[in-house]
């Protein structure tokens, strides 16, 4: 940070969860741990091993740990728990192996499709099976400990940590009678915040819809398309719905870029008809598919920068594309849906995120404004928190520096006379970001 | 002869044949197992099948990459049918039928006609017909109406539609007599001088009469060696009994019959090797009795999980190459086979679970 942005410096921590990351800082000393269990194991400290292990994916806010991973040691034994969503995982290890488990639901209670379901999956996965006890339905891992290191262990337990997270979310979305269990760690949001994200959704979906209105009457399926996965995107990101809401949601998104039957025109009604139901559900309704946790792993699978590039290149090439065709009205829609389509569908590096995170904060200031963030653009006026801006930028980067040495804070290159500009030009800055380690 | 009493009068002469780099087709004529060279993929024993022989392991006594036929010893066996070679030529519009296992679909016959009774290819005659040929079918007879062998499947031309190419009776006549003059096995005809060399006089994979290096002889001193987790997972093979020679489907899949159950084992490009045992179908009654019996056991179950795909019960074990040991992977494999006989007959017998029905090996 240098002096001049000091008093402009917005180091205001996020409150609210955004997206489907872990929403946390990952540890400074990750790759540290990491390294240190690796030599454990290779010196036959196994429970060690372990530790190192496990407290290298725990994730912090404002440098306080967010309890994602509990551990404690008894006698010859590592005692630990994880958090994934609505996942609780506990387990523990000793010398020979390790053990770990997630309960879903009590056995008596679970439908029969719930239990073909489950056995369906145990062909798909790797690692982790479902089985039941006495008592409840569970996804359970055992590991063997004679060939075991830091990789062995991260896939499993990430195969057994999503999978349970999102199969308890499926069974609540498909069977809504059913009770879960190990769920006591989630939080609920408070009613004030429900009531604003339930407010912005109308807000918002009104507002693309009156655009749409805008649109030549022929030949605008193109565009419709932008603006109803824009509007998915963003309600992913920002508002975050759980359980009824995402399931059907991410269902509607995977068919439209998926499937190969229907027309574009099909595939828009379907999405259509989707927000509608969306905007149709009552309050208390919308109330229930929210919930706040604790999150390890990542959803996604790291996506080179490579990759970003080529995505940021192409959809500017439509953009370009829109404007020589003089269709601009669509322009600052689709400079939002990149960002809300990248969050959405790759896996970030925490400095591109973090990047990333500050580009929506900008873009929409409505909404920020609404959960009360001090907000970086002024749309009435045109008007950029230049400094705080520039400032952000620099403390996101900065502390990878002495890792990435070539890559560099870009506040003073990005363009701020509108916009559809400042976007433009912060999204050329992303694809020059170099992390390559020297 | 229609071609359905073709199939049926023959069907003992057709031979499937195996190697970890595919499988291909033979036939029984004049007491050798005729295929294409590059069925046997340059190895000196291939693993074989028939309606009548069961899958056992069989030496090639001559390799001729040049005309791409190959000569299998035939033991303890004599077809009740003999199936003989032609001695008339085909011509244009000849009816043909091919036999193979195309795709290892078995016993497979494809009715066509002759497009060209003599298409020259390397200075090779060939018989261009449209039977369906597909990979599988390589070294299979190419018949006539009379259920004479007019030729020798050997190939096709890719992405083409019913291109197929048969080497020409006469030539595998004349090279059967050629070897059989010789009295020997372990015959390798060299590619350049066209001569039938005595592998044991090769030396440096060199032909002793003009010279060239013979790839096939090089292949044959090789053999098949697997490495890494290939090994390793036949070394637990071998450590529980098993042919592994048998067992193995190709490089990275192995089939084994245990009993009445049987395990397949696949090491797939993830590192990821699956061994998995089809048991029973669903029931149509005691359907949430069996999901329940079997997400019990699954607690109990170390190595071992159930699951269901497409309405059969799997018995599976899943491990990552870099994880097996020899140790770990024989307890594995060993419950794998013991618990599939267990399992099935618990299945079928307490709960009415449907017993598959397994095509034949």
């Amino acid at each position: 940070m240098n002096w001049f942005n000091f008093f402009d410096n917005n180091t205001q921590e996020l409150k609210h969860s955004f997206g489907r990351g872990i929403n946390a800082n990952i540890s400074k000393d990750e790759e540290n741990l990491f390294n240190l269990s690796y030599e454990s194991f290779e010196n036959g400290d196994i429970i060690n091993g372990y530790d190192y292990f496990l407290k290298s994916l725990e994730n912090f806010s404002n440098e306080i740990p967010n309890g994602n991973i509990i551990t404690s040691k008894e006698e010859d034994k590592l005692i630990f728990t994880i958090y994934q969503g609505l996942a609780k995982i506990t387990g523990y290890v000793t010398k020979e192996h390790l053990y770990a488990q997630s309960v879903v639901c009590k056995k008596e209670s679970s439908p029969v499709a719930l239990k073909r379901y489950i056995l369906e999956r145990n062909y798909q996965l790797t690692y982790a099976n479902y089985c039941s006890d006495n008592s409840h339905l569970k996804l359970k891992l055992y590991l063997d400990n004679i060939t075991i290191n830091p990789h062995k262990i991260f896939f499993p337990l990430r195969e057994l940590a999503l999978n349970a997270d999102y199969d308890k979310e499926f069974a609540k979305s498909e069977f809504k009678d059913i009770s879960l269990d190990d769920i006591e760690h989630l939080t609920t949001l408070d009613s004030k915040e429900l009531e604003i994200k339930y407010n912005y959704l109308h807000t918002l979906v009104e507002k693309v819809y009156k655009k749409i209105k805008t649109f030549p009457s022929n030949d605008n399926a193109g565009m419709q398309a932008f603006s109803y996965l824009y509007l998915l995107f963003k309600i992913d990101y920002l508002l975050v719905p759980k359980y009824n809401i995402y399931q059907k949601m991410s269902k509607k998104i995977n068919v439209y870029f998926n499937s190969e039957n229907g027309s574009i025109e099909f595939k828009n009604e379907e999405l259509r008809e989707y927000l509608n139901s969306l905007t149709d559900m009552n309050f208390n309704e919308f109330s229930q598919n929210f919930y706040n946790s604790k999150y390890t792993f990542s959803q996604t699978e790291k996506t080179s920068q490579e990759d970003i590039n080529i995505f940021i290149t192409e959809s500017l090439k439509k953009i370009r594309w829109y404007k020589n065709n003089r269709y601009t009205q669509i322009i600052p829609m689709i400079y939002k849906y990149i960002v809300f389509y990248i969050v959405y569908n790759y896996g970030l590096h925490p400095v591109t995120k973090a990047l990333f995170h500050t580009l929506i904060e900008i873009q929409n200031p409505d909404f920020f404004e609404l959960l009360e963030y001090k907000t970086l653009y002024n749309e009435e006026t045109n008007v950029f928190a230049k400094k705080t801006i520039i400032s952000k930028i620099e403390n996101i980067i900065e502390p990878y520096q002495d890792k990435f040495k070539l890559l560099e804070p870009f506040g003073d290159e990005l363009n701020f006379s509108s916009l559809n500009e400042f976007s433009n030009s912060f999204y050329q800055q992303i694809m020059n970001l170099n992390f390559e380690e020297i | 002869m229609n071609t359905q009493t073709i199939l049926e009068n023959f069907t003992e002469n057709i031979i499937q044949i195996m190697s970890p780099y595919g499988t291909g087709t033979g036939f029984i004529c004049d007491g050798l197992i005729i295929t294409n060279s590059h069925v046997v993929s340059g190895l000196n024993e291939v693993v074989i099948s028939s309606k009548e022989i069961k899958r056992k392991t069989s030496k090639v006594i001559y390799d001729d990459p040049f005309l791409d036929l190959a000569f299998i010893k035939l033991e303890n066996y004599k077809p009740q049918t003999i199936l003989k070679l032609s001695t008339t030529m085909v011509e244009d519009g000849d009816t043909t039928i091919a036999v193979g296992h195309p795709y290892g679909l078995n016993y497979s016959a494809t009715e066509g006609i002759v497009s060209k009774a003599s298409r020259l290819q390397n200075n090779i005659e060939y018989i261009q017909t449209d039977s369906a040929i597909n990979p599988g079918n390589s070294g299979g007879p190419l018949l006539n109406n009379n259920g004479e062998v007019v030729g020798v499947n050997t190939f096709i031309i890719q992405d083409a539609n019913n291109l197929g190419f048969a080497l020409p009776y006469f030539y595998v006549k004349e090279m059967i007599e050629s070897f059989k003059k010789l009295g020997r096995e372990d015959i390798i005809r060299c590619t350049s001088c066209k001569n039938l060399i005595n592998e044991e006089d090769i030396k440096n994979d060199y032909c002793p009469k003009c010279g060239t290096k013979l790839e096939v002889a090089k292949l044959r001193r090789k053999g098949y060696k697997p490495s890494g987790a290939t090994k390793l997972l036949e070394n637990i093979l071998e450590k529980l009994d098993i042919d592994v020679n048998l067992a193995r489907r190709s490089q990275v899949s192995w089939l084994i019959n245990n009993k009445t159950s049987r395990v397949e084992i696949n090491y797939y490009e993830n590192g990821i090797i699956i061994g998995d045992s089809k048991l029973c179908g669903i029931p149509q009654d005691n359907i949430e009795k069996v999901y329940d019996y079997i997400l019990d056991e699954n607690d109990k179950l170390s190595y071992l999980q159930f699951s269901i795909n497409e309405n059969s019960i799997f018995l599976s074990y899943l491990i990552v190459d870099t994880s097996l040991t020899l140790d770990e992977g024989t307890t594995a494999l060993k419950r794998l086979f013991e618990y599939s006989d267990k399992y099935d007959d618990i299945l079928i017998n307490k709960f009415g679970a449907i017993k598959q029905q397994k095509e034949e090996d």
